[in-house]
């Protein structure tokens, strides 16, 4: 008889003590995912956004980059061109030709 | 004799367990949403404003400047950050991770205030909403359940414990509006006609156009706007109200805000971690 009073009691003790601390969750409340802001693709919003480069194309060769050749060293900068040249003659007398354009 | 000793030592266990429970649910009391216990629920009012973002340091300093806000952490759940305009709480930032790093996910997320948050989403849910969280008590909060709606704009349907904020006049810096940008209107106000019990209202706007006004009795709460901007989906967004535009417009602008769109009394800002909202010079037709 007293195991069963005692235990009754310890029950009624856990009880207490679990509903006068229960509900609240424990954990801060926004937890789910939900997903990007509706501005997300407006074209100002844009500049928020990364900037993804397209990945290449697996069927074209990308050309490699080269080394350019350095310019000669006495080549005449743009301020040593005369500013006063006559305009040439481009076509030097070809006749025109109807490429259909 | 051992019986009773090992009954008072399984009562001390028991008590030190509870009150470690406790102490950890203490944790997770959040401020109310009204710094008063008014016991008096506005249905149909948006009551408080949360900012989800992945970094509540950053945008701080923005919002401090632009609106006089302060910001301080919740005094039982630290990394909850609550909003005071003065003395009285507005809204909250809430660190939110990104679950895609390439894309910021900052958002506003608005409170309407609902008669039984559980009916709100049987009819939300009734109607094609998904539901993202709870519904779950958040003590000191109250009752609450984040749903994404037919057309996918977010918000949070709550029933405030110990009430709403009294329903005051709004001051510069305090929320005055909210408006849900909707691709389809009809469906919208079908829709929150069963989730919050409002009547909608057509009226005229000065752009030869309507706006969609949700009432509850004699008060309008909230707007649907006709969403004409194809890259832009259908969301909820709250109005700060200030003095003027122009001049919360260029601060914003010099605090690393984005204008996004503006018209003569409103314009809407992106933050610098990309959360999106509305200012309101006027209070205007749709106050």
């Amino acid at each position: 008889m007293k195991k069963i009073i005692v235990t009754l009691l310890l029950a009624g003790f856990f009880g207490v003590i679990l509903s006068s601390c229960g509900g609240g969750g424990g954990r801060t409340y926004y937890q789910g995912h939900y997903g990007y802001n509706g501005w997300y693709g407006y074209p100002r919003y844009i500049d928020r956004r990364p900037i993804v480069v397209p990945p290449p194309d697996p069927g074209f060769d990308r050309p490699e980059a080269v080394q350019l050749p350095e310019p000669p060293i006495d080549m005449p900068g743009p301020e040593a061109m005369p500013m006063d040249m006559e305009p040439m003659d481009m076509d030097m007398g070809m006749p025109e030709v109807d490429i259909g354009l | 004799m051992h019986n009773r000793i090992a009954s008072i030592v399984i009562i001390l266990a028991a008590g030190a367990f509870g009150l470690t429970g406790c102490v950890s649910e203490k944790a997770a009391r959040l401020t109310p949403v009204s710094a008063t216990k008014t016991e008096v629920h506005h249905l149909g009012k948006f009551v408080w404003f949360d900012l989800l973002t992945e970094d509540p340091q950053a945008v701080q300093p923005f919002y401090k400047e632009l609106f006089g806000w302060r910001f301080a952490a919740d005094k039982n759940a630290p990394e909850y950050i609550v909003i005071y305009l003065g003395d009285k709480p507005i809204g909250g930032i809430v660190t939110h991770e990104n679950k895609d790093p390439e894309i910021p996910e900052s958002m506003w997320l608005v409170s309407l205030s609902v008669a039984d948050v559980d009916l709100a989403v049987s009819a939300a849910k009734a109607r094609k909403a998904e539901v993202l969280d709870g519904p779950t008590d958040i003590k000191g909060r109250g009752r609450m359940a984040v749903i994404r709606d037919a057309e996918g704009a977010e918000l949070v349907l709550i029933r405030a414990a110990g009430g709403d904020p009294p329903d005051a006049g709004v001051k510069a810096g305090e929320w005055l509006w909210v408006d849900l940008f909707s691709k389809d209107v009809q469906k919208a106000q079908d829709f929150y006609g069963a989730v919050a019990g409002y009547t909608p209202q057509s009226v005229p706007t000065a752009d030869e156009d309507f706006i969609i006004l949700l009432r509850r009795g004699s008060r309008a709460y909230a707007g649907v706007v006709k969403l004409k901007l194809d890259d832009v989906e259908p969301n909820w967004l709250p109005y700060v109200k200030v003095d003027d535009l122009e001049d919360t417009i260029s601060r914003a602008e010099k605090l690393g805000g984005i204008l996004l769109l503006r018209t003569e009394n409103v314009a809407i800002i992106a933050d610098p971690s990309g959360g999106v909202f509305g200012i309101q010079m006027t209070e205007g037709a749709r106050s």
